[in-house]
């Protein structure tokens, strides 16, 4: 779960308005916390050779299946600062880590329903990372490291997001 | 699709559900206005209240341009004149059918212009014919006219009036307005009586009929109002309209019906309000009393003639304010006197503090100071010397300021206690460098070494160990009771007594039985010499707890009374268990891996 924050994008927009250098050095305080999770999720990644054979891409292949391929799938680890557009339940996000790529995903949260499947048996019998979290937050790159980062990163975001608040504040006292 | 991401932080913006209710909402609200607005067009009370609103605001307007026209008049010098322009206004307004709200700005351009009530109306006369020929409009005409009597004559051929421009730069200004009157004559006149102008008149005559009913719905709603709060006055404003527009829609209902009938309708084919019988009485009696109650018609100009005479009332209060002002120059020139005679006396003052001791003192105490600033050598005495100008200069200002206070000046006391405070911040710095460099000084000389063999230290120490020793012996004195000692304590030992060694010679003589005999007689004789010693060192330590060294010592009581000495000795923990492990590990493997004099690398 998300921590729920108020007044975050008003807050950016006051920041861009009345204090631009800070609105220039919240998100980069805010990178700085989520690097770590990034940087362990892209560790937590098999290389080209550490997946199925079949799973990488083959020239005229006419497969739909997403394949594997690992500068690609490294590459879909990052973070976001920037508020996104409000999901179904009108949140709008303020921070965010994402795997973007369906390989990547697929690595992610392979097993998670088909731990049998033949696919999932032989990766696993090749190599795989361990699966950590709880439910849908479970996974074996992203997710696990955000577990591993025990709310680091969030308490930083936090942290962040209030001291710009504060600063904000009071520059306008002054 | 792959959707992996973690939201770290998020905030709550609203449901897209609450948006759309939002957007249903708003258009509802849109609908529910339009239909509002239609259904108001068959509310004829809302549309009597539309137009009795605009009346009033119609009336409001024009008397506000009447007294903005009377202002600028008084402005310029043609105050009386008001009344006479207003009316001139409205003679034209009738006659040329220009509404007044026109014709009020032009006349007051040329009044401004011209500064003459006789010249301002003949170029007025002539301004409409102009625009009336040319199809300019009469503010750019006047505009002109004004500019050209003041010799700009630019705009006037910028009109295309016919004249050209040598004969403008050329000619006078009565010439040419004599000139533009022959071609302009009469077409105004001529304008106002084609079928535009009598519709021109109408509009005229529409606005007036605006202003005349809007004055008098003020009349009438202040009137009942009782009171000149605007609640209320809105109030009986919306009242009065509703009421108004249910009579004037039953008077149409009746007139329908009277029409409708058969014998009735013929006779009042013609319907007139007031032929209706009962209501047409009551309604001329409302007439009646209307025209005899204090009704404020805008044709009467009655704030204008108030204004008239408030101009000669101004007259006399300039004449005053003149009188004043001389008074005002006297009072002035008296104070500016006095100031000099303050200036002189101020002069005097410090004249006076020439000979002034302290002054002098402080004047050579700072000259001195800057002999030595030149002589100094080091930044020690440079800043020691800065912080004695520093002093001075308080002091110097601290004399002025009690000089100025004297002088009763606030202006210089001001000055004094400014000048007063910066040098006080000046010295309260150069103190605090003085105090940093004490304290460098204490330092420095706490890093000295001390020496090894001080001649005088020892000295001093041997004098102390003397009068140290001097105390003790006088302590003893003090005592009143003598140390015990082991004779007057009775502990037995006879003072010489000793057991005498049996020589060679008697020996060898002696049985074997004696010497035996003789050895345990000594051996027994040694024992109780020895209980005797111990009894001794129990009396001796007696004595000495009752003697007073014992009870002065404070070690010593100490030690005694602990009996026996637990020295404990605490060595701080080397390092961590972990991080000695550690520590040994890395130890080995560096050992390990490059080795040192005692081992080869590789080697463990």
């Amino acid at each position: 779960m998300p921590a729920s924050v108020k007044g975050g994008i008003a807050l950016r927009k006051a920041l861009r308005k009345f204090s631009p250098d800070l609105a220039k050095a919240l998100p980069k305080e805010v990178g700085a916390a989520l690097k770590p999770i990034t940087k362990a999720a892209k560790g937590y990644l098999p290389d080209d050779g550490q997946v199925l054979s079949g799973w990488l891409a083959r020239p005229n292949s006419q497969s739909r299946f997403p394949a594997y391929n690992a500068r690609l799938v490294k590459s879909g680890i990052g973070y976001k600062t920037t508020p996104s557009k409000p999901n179904r339940r009108g949140f709008r996000s303020l921070a965010r880590v994402f795997n973007k790529t369906a390989a990547g995903a697929i690595y992610e949260t392979m097993g998670r329903k088909t731990s049998s499947s033949r696919f999932v048996q032989n990766q696993t019998a090749k190599y795989a990372s361990s699966m950590k979290g709880d439910d849908k937050m479970e996974g074996r790159a992203l997710f696990r490291a955000y577990e591993e980062n025990n709310g680091k990163a969030r308490e930083a975001v936090l942290k962040a997001i209030q001291g710009a608040a504060d600063k904000l504040n009071a520059k306008a006292r002054v | 699709m792959a959707n992996v991401f973690i939201d770290i932080a998020a905030e709550f913006t609203g449901d897209k559900a609450f948006r759309k209710a939002e957007n249903s909402t708003d258009k509802l609200m849109k609908s529910v206005k339009k239909l509002a607005k239609t259904l108001g067009v068959a509310y004829g009370s809302q549309q009597i209240l539309a137009f009795g609103k605009a009346s009033i605001k119609a009336a409001a307007a024009d008397q506000k341009a009447q007294q903005q026209l009377a202002l600028a008049l008084n402005n310029v010098g043609l105050g009386r004149d008001a009344a006479t322009s207003e009316a001139y206004i409205q003679q034209l307004q009738s006659e040329f059918g220009i509404v007044d709200d026109k014709l009020r700005p032009a006349y007051q351009t040329l009044a401004v212009a011209t500064r003459d009530t006789a010249k301002t109306q003949k170029l007025l006369n002539l301004s409409l014919d102009i625009s009336a020929s040319t199809g300019k409009d009469l503010e750019t005409v006047t505009a002109a006219l004004s500019k050209a009597y003041l010799g700009n004559n630019t705009a006037l051929s910028k009109l295309g009036v016919g004249i050209s421009k040598a004969d403008l730069k050329a000619g006078k200004f009565d010439d040419i307005v004599s000139q533009l009157s022959t071609t302009f004559a009469g077409s105004a006149t001529a304008a106002a009586n084609t079928f535009q102008g009598s519709i021109d008149k109408l509009g005229v005559a529409s606005a007036n009929v605006k202003e005349i009913i809007g004055t008098g719905l003020i009349d009438a709603l202040t009137t009942l109002g009782k009171d000149n709060t605007i609640g209320d006055l809105a109030k009986d404003m919306e009242n009065t309209a509703t009421y108004l527009a249910d009579v004037i829609r039953g008077i149409g209902v009746l007139g329908d019906k009277l029409k409708a009938t058969p014998i009735i309708g013929q006779v009042f084919g013609n319907l007139n309000v007031g032929m209706i019988p009962i209501v047409g009485s009551y309604l001329q009696l409302l007439r009646e009393a209307g025209k005899q109650a204090p009704i404020q018609k805008s044709s009467d100009n009655q704030h204008l003639k108030s204004l008239e005479s408030q101009f000669k009332v101004s007259s006399k209060i300039v004449n005053n304010t003149k009188k004043l002002t001389a008074e005002e120059l006297k009072a002035l020139k008296a104070k500016q006197l006095q100031t000099a005679i303050d200036k002189a006396n101020a002069a005097l003052g410090t004249a006076s503090s020439v000979f002034d001791m302290d002054k002098i003192q402080i004047a050579a105490a700072l000259t001195s100071q800057a002999e030595q600033l030149g002589k100094a050598t080091s930044s020690s005495q440079q800043l020691q010397i800065a912080n004695d100008t520093a002093r001075l200069r308080v002091k110097q200002d601290i004399l002025a300021l009690e000089d100025a206070i004297a002088s009763k000046d606030e202006a210089s006391i001001t000055a004094a206690t400014n000048k007063l405070n910066t040098d006080l911040k000046v010295l309260s710095v150069l103190t605090g460098q003085n105090v940093k460099l004490a304290d460098i000084k204490s330092i420095l000389d706490s890093l000295k070494p001390a020496d090894l063999i001080n001649q005088a230290n020892l000295d001093a120490a041997l004098a102390k160990i003397k009068e140290m020793l001097d105390l003790l012996a006088k302590a003893n004195l003090a005592s009143t009771t003598k140390p015990a000692t082991s004779a007057s304590l009775g502990s037995g030992i006879p003072k010489g007594d000793f057991v005498v060694p049996v020589s060679m010679k008697d020996a060898l003589a002696a049985s074997t039985d004696a010497l035996i005999e003789y050895a345990d007689a000594a051996a027994a004789r040694a024992n109780a010499f020895a209980d005797l010693l111990d009894l001794q060192n129990a009396a001796d330590l007696a004595a000495l707890q009752q003697s007073s060294i014992y009870s002065n010592s404070g070690a010593l009581q100490s030690f005694r009374q602990a009996e026996s000495a637990t020295i404990n000795i605490y060595a701080n923990t080397i390092a961590n268990p972990d991080e000695l492990t550690g520590l040994i590990q890395d130890t080995i493997i560096r050992l390990n891996k490059r080795g040192d004099y005692l081992t080869t690398a590789g080697s463990l």
